[in-house]
């Protein structure tokens, strides 16, 4: 059929099928930013276009519809040179961070404005409720409005972007537009699916419907005959090397075990097969005829099913250790059982029984804790449990590998580049220097893409056929094959005087690690090492332990385990408080840590190493309690309590509670993670910084530019970021661990320093004037303190390149420490609850956090917002169900659940406590894991505030409300 | 999947496909869904349709000759009558519950109604208000049909093109929608009206009785939006309460 429209003003003809969707004929005409998040569902609204001035989702329309449309797509408002308003104002307001759907929201604000000129808040949301943000929270999109209204108006902005700080520096602590938020906003080319040439192939995934079954056998003839299939893999005909999907430190503290393909399926939707066709039809068709013959097992989906006697064991087969290996090893496996549940090889112990399905543990104490509880005036014992949770990220899991020139080339939405190139090295038997790693833009990550979940089939595929390769996780595959939050139950006991000070603390972490183990002991460790130090207390223990099962793999989530760990801290010590009749918030300033404090409690917790005693460094967590209670308007816990029982009134339906917790978390994981950077003085004076780090759309490219651009005295726009490029720039361990600002920004800012002293050296030989008298002075030059001369850098690095110079400044920094900067705040959230619906809403959540020195202090807002939403959504809405068979049922984004713009608190304030830092780049800290932290025990701790109740499971439901009150059965 | 798309230029054109396996595709936030359970070989455009369209106030006939009602073209959208001054706010407010205004702009109301999910953002409210659709087979020409008759022989109607919904301008209807986020499929939205009480259960089924105890013939049944026990809870107390707003 012809289909006549008019896109973007021009009129376009297209001979095409009218059953396609409007999206894919978009496409055909290069409008590549009409983009898809979850495959035609309807939700996300990456896919958002105007046809004839409507905003309605392209997936959802058929190229028939629009026949004699006109059709507005958001690459069509503004090139990344020519940036409209609006897209400025996103820009300028800090929401263009990962961006995978900023054009679509563009659009949509563009349309609005353009329909109201000055829009309520109420208009805004409205515009804004078909649209899924998962990054920046919702916050700063009414900001970005405001902001557009202005610039109209005005001709500049009135609104202050966010607070300043450091007013001595020019860049740092400053609103300053992302560096590659143009290219975002404006919808150029920029992810991983923007770089896939049209001769590639695509690769699908078949994937096991049984939770626990060996492999008999797999006929792939039929499949194999299909036009156009060029090779279908299985574990028959594929490497047997072992290797773990976690993007962690080499040696990695989580076991190898699994294959490319594994005779043993371990949890639905499992890999048992890959088909890679010239088209994605003949993928899809091939895997259908794709005959497997499956021996079904018994599965284990619980931590309770995993431990029990007699519990089928996810890992039957032997274990080897690549250091430290137990005494009776040998004997330990010859009980292992069928050569096809392969084996498990420990890089060092991990105090492990795969016969017993634990595949890591451990356990420390300080002081007495025993003796503790004995003296104690009250006890408070609790056992917490959390839900299975997924990162959502609007761009799901994609890769593009090729071979050219005897290489292999990886595109990657990856936050770790070369933990990616060394694990594809290892399952193609290619060295390094053959692989090519580059991490395109991310468009989300939030710890799913730590995890080398496709790349490593992907590249596989690629080098296996020489063909290019290409292949995009279904939303359906986000669910059931990708990593997840861990499920967790954390017991507490908790005990104190009458005082109010806590004496004792024991903690048992048992986390569900699912049928691998990604993370299996950093995550769990990190509901210990993340909390415990909160804590100015003597007597505290732990114990930990991770089982394998067969749900849905989990592995790295931002804030590792840390959220679930503080879940249950902080909802025992306001159950305890309200137990001793203490208030709440006196009881948090008599025990928490400050500046100096030594942390005994950290001697354990390493990531499977002894840890570091070190004191507190800087430390706003004070601040931040008692400007959080100023704000929300705290009231005495224990007067509130009196004063509820006092009233014999019927009270109204709607209750209203108060409720806050500590949060802390980590800066990087001192004496394991290492980065690099490169820093290049060009010959016009600009300066290329090639940093090792992974910019995943949190804006750590433009840290690094601008500490380059602060130590050089440059430009902003004089400094260019070449990043997570694993030819081009030297190693990082990667973006994850609240380490790119720390890590990677110390690195450029070593780099860049040694630059300067580089620069000035130069200078000093040009000048034939002795260094001591030599400064950088902006806009890029070195002036002579003793006569005057400036010299600019294009001047010195011209003569440093010419036929008689000295060669080009490039400086080489590194950072590695066995400092901590640890990030602390305070939650705060009011909640309504009906206690006769159980309907629960967050009216206001206030996050308070010390960032250090806040280097993108609006990106740094947004990312508070967003990591805030995401945990607003944990702890209320989002978990993966299983069936009986291990099947996940709301695998999709409707039914899973995720918050939108109209579960976002109606007061919602992100404010940054200013401390300065000793260790971190200019003072900074590290933002968003740490945010992910307060949600769950705010509001939980609201919750019980406002009618007396104490849920202690993820999510909180109303269903959960009404049955702890005792509502239904 | 479908094979064949038809964009029909009239009323007539439309009902005379030719195709045993067929569906009208209008809105297409239903149809063209991933995951959708629409499954035919033809799909037949409606969108062009003139009849199918515009809100107005008209005078009702036969038995309702005493009444005003609204009438909505078939392709009406949600956004469109949440738009209008004339569409009575206890339809808007049915109309709200659809929380993505994106789709709310792809949406038609008659697509809503042919899609006769237990999950319906309409049904209950369309129930309990006495609406009745015009509807037009190309066997039996044009016709009325109250909500509660097209309810209970879908599986008649269901292929019959809907021309409009005909909304009693003064009814007074009270609702409630209950779900995880409000972008989640509704696990009840119940709508209570003077004479009767509608409820849309999600995987149980859409009801109508004229007492609330009438829904002890109701079987709730558990599942991953909640238990039984739950949703018949919340029946239970939301209708006192809506009862109690219809009388103000």
């Amino acid at each position: 059929m012809m289909i006549k429209c008019k896109i973007n003003g021009q009129n376009r003809c297209f001979d095409v099928n009218p059953l396609m969707k409007l999206r894919d004929m978009l496409l055909l005409n290069g409008n590549f930013a009409v983009r898809d998040s979850d495959d035609g569902e309807g939700f996300c609204g990456s896919d958002t276009v105007l046809v004839d001035n409507l905003p309605v989702y392209a997936n959802l329309m058929l190229a028939g519809e629009v026949d004699g449309c006109a059709i507005r797509t958001p690459d069509a408002l503004g090139s990344s040179k020519k940036l409209t308003v609006v897209q400025q104002a996103m820009i300028d307001a800090g929401i263009v961070q990962s961006a995978y759907n900023s054009p679509a929201a563009a659009l949509l604000l563009t349309w609005l404005l353009k329909k109201t000129p000055d829009p309520s808040r109420e208009e805004i949301r409205d515009v804004l409720s078909g649209i899924y943000v998962r990054d920046a929270g919702y916050e700063h999109y009414y900001l970005a409005v405001k902001l557009a209204v202005e610039k109209k108006r005005f001709g500049e902005y009135k609104t202050e972007i966010s607070p300043s700080f450091r007013s001595d520096l020019d860049y740092i602590g400053k609103p300053v537009a992302k560096i590659d938020g143009p290219q975002l906003v404006a919808g150029e080319k920029a992810f991983v699916e923007d770089y896939v040439e049209k001769n590639a192939c695509f690769m699908s995934v078949l994937r096991s419907p049984h939770a626990s079954a060996y492999i008999n056998s797999i006929d792939t003839s039929e499949a194999e005959k299909v036009e156009g299939v060029v090779a279908v893999f299985t574990a028959f005909n594929t490497p047997e090397t072992y290797y773990m999907q976690a993007g962690q430190g080499n040696p990695e503290p989580s076991p190898y075990d699994r294959r490319l393909f594994n005779m043993k399926v371990r949890h639905v939707g499992d890999r048992v097969a890959a088909v890679v066709a010239e088209n994605p039809e003949a993928a899809e068709k091939a895997k259908e005829l794709i005959k497997v013959d499956y021996e079904v097992l018994p599965a284990v989906f619980t931590v309770e099913e995993a431990m029990a006697d007699g519990a089928p064991v996810v890992h039957n087969g032997t274990v080897e250790y690549r250091s430290g290996a137990p005494e009776n090893l040998d004997e330990y496996n010859k009980t292992a059982g069928d050569l096809r549940e392969g084996k498990v090889i420990y890089q060092f112990p991990l105090r492990a029984d795969v016969k017993k399905n634990i595949a890591a543990s451990n356990k420390g104490s300080i002081g007495n804790v025993e003796k503790a509880f004995r003296k104690a005036d009250a006890i408070v014992e609790r056992t917490y449990q959390t839900s299975q949770i997924q990162h959502a990220p609007l761009e799901p899991h994609v890769c593009y590998a090729k071979t050219e020139g005897g290489r292999l080339t990886v595109y990657a939405s990856t936050q770790v580049p070369y933990h990616v190139r060394r694990i594809v090295s290892w399952v193609t038997g290619l060295s390094e220097n053959k692989i090519h790693v580059i991490k395109t833009r991310v468009g989300g990550g939030y710890g799913s893409k730590q995890d080398i979940l496709i790349e490593d089939l992907t590249a596989y595929a690629a080098f296996a056929t020489g063909r290019p390769v290409y292949c995009r996780n279904t939303r359906e595959e986000e669910f059931i094959a990708n990593s997840t939050r861990h499920p967790m139950r954390v017991h507490v006991k908790m005990a104190g005087k009458k005082n109010g000070k806590i004496t004792a603390i024991h903690m048992e972490v048992c986390a569900n690690t699912g049928p691998y183990g990604n993370h299996c002991l950093t995550v769990p460790m990190n509901s210990c090492s993340k909390t415990l130090p909160l804590f100015k207390c003597k007597n505290m223990s732990y114990d930990l332990k991770v089982y394998y099962t067969n749900t849905p793999p989990a592995g790295a989530y931002q804030g590792y385990g840390t959220p679930k760990g503080n879940f249950g801290l902080m909802m025992a010590m306001a159950e305890l408080a309200d137990k001793l009749g203490v208030d709440y918030r006196k009881m948090a300033l008599k025990n928490h840590v400050d500046t100096g404090y030594m942390l005994e409690i950290l001697k354990g917790l390493g990531e499977g190493r002894d840890g570091n005693v070190v004191p507190v460094g800087s430390c706003g967590l004070d601040e931040a309690i008692r400007k959080g209670c100023d704000m929300i308007g705290w009231e005495d816990t224990a007067k509130k309590k009196k004063k509820r029982r006092k009233k014999g009134t019927p009270e109204p339906e709607w209750k209203i509670g108060k409720g806050f917790a500590m949060v802390m978390q980590g800066s990087g994981l001192p004496g394991l993670d290492h980065s690099e950077a490169i820093a290049k003085l060009e010959t016009d004076g600009s300066v290329i910084l090639h940093s090792g780090g992974a910019d995943i759309g949190t804006g750590l490219d433009t840290i690094s530019a601008k500490i380059a651009a602060e130590e050089l005295k440059l430009p902003l726009d004089k400094i260019s970021v070449v990043s997570g490029d694993t030819d081009s720039c030297a190693f990082d361990t990667g973006a994850y661990a609240s380490s790119g600002t720390f890590f990677s920004g110390n690195a450029t800012w070593d780099a860049v320093k040694k630059l300067r002293v580089m620069i000035l050296q130069e200078a000093s030989v040009q000048m034939n004037e002795s260094i001591k008298h030599l400064s950088v002075v902006a806009p890029g030059a070195v002036k002579s303190h003793k006569t005057g001369r400036v010299i600019s850098f294009a001047e010195l690095s011209h003569t440093a390149c010419s036929g008689s110079g000295r060669g080009q400044m490039i400086a080489h920094g590194n950072f590695v420490t066995e400092a901590s900067s640890v990030p602390y705040g305070a939650h705060f959230a009011q909640v309504a609850v009906n206690t006769r619906t159980g309907e629960i809403k967050v009216q206001k959540f206030y996050a308070l956090q010390d960032a250090g020195t806040p280097i993108n202090p609006e990106l740094a807002l947004c990312q508070m917002y967003g990591a805030v939403m995401k945990s607003i959504g944990h702890t209320l809405y989002e978990d993966m169900k299983l069936d009986a068979s291990g099947r996940c049922i709301n695998a999709n984004m409707t039914d899973y659940g995720v918050p939108m713009i109209d579960e976002a608190p109606e007061d919602f304030r992100s404010i940054l406590i200013d401390v300065n830092d000793e260790h971190g780049p200019f003072g900074a800290k590290s933002i968003s894991e740490i945010a992910c932290n307060g949600a769950a025990p705010a509001i939980g701790i609201a919750i019980h505030n406002a009618c007396g109740i104490w849920l202690s499971d993820w999510p909180m439901t109303p269903e959960k409300v009404l049955r702890a009150l005792g509502k239904i059965k | 999947m479908a094979e064949n798309f038809i964009v029909a230029k009239t009323v007539e054109e439309a009902l005379a496909t030719g195709s045993s396996s067929f569906a009208f595709l209008s809105g297409g936030t239903e149809i063209n869904r991933f995951g959708s359970p629409v499954d035919a070989e033809t799909l037949v455009c409606i969108q062009k349709l003139k009849e199918l369209e515009g809100i107005s106030v008209i005078n009702g006939t036969g038995d309702y000759a005493e009444e005003k009602f609204v009438r909505l073209g078939a392709n009406t959208t949600f956004q469109q009558a949440i738009d209008s001054e004339i569409v009575p706010e206890y339809f808007r407010t049915a109309c709200r519950f659809m929380s993505s205004r994106t789709k709310r702009n792809m949406a038609t109301l008659a697509g809503n109604v042919a899609a006769f999910r237990d999950d319906s953002y309409l049904w209950a409210m369309l129930l309990a208000s006495g609406a009745i659709f015009e509807i037009e087979d190309s066997d039996n020409g044009r016709c009325g049909v109250t909500a509660l008759e097209y309810a209970e022989n879908f599986s008649n109607y269901g292929k019959d093109l809907i021309i409009a919904l005909l909304i009693p301008g003064d009814a007074v209807v009270a609702q409630k929608r209950y779900a995880n986020t409000a972008a989640s499929h509704a696990v009840l939205t119940i709508a209570v009206s003077r004479s009767c009480i509608a409820v849309a259960v999600k995987d149980t089924g859409i009801f109508i009785m004229k007492k609330a105890s009438e829904i002890s013939r109701v079987e709730f049944k558990d599942d991953m939006f909640g238990s039984a026990a739950y949703k018949r809870y919340l029946f239970d107390v939301t209708v006192p309460e809506l009862q109690k707003e219809v009388v103000k």
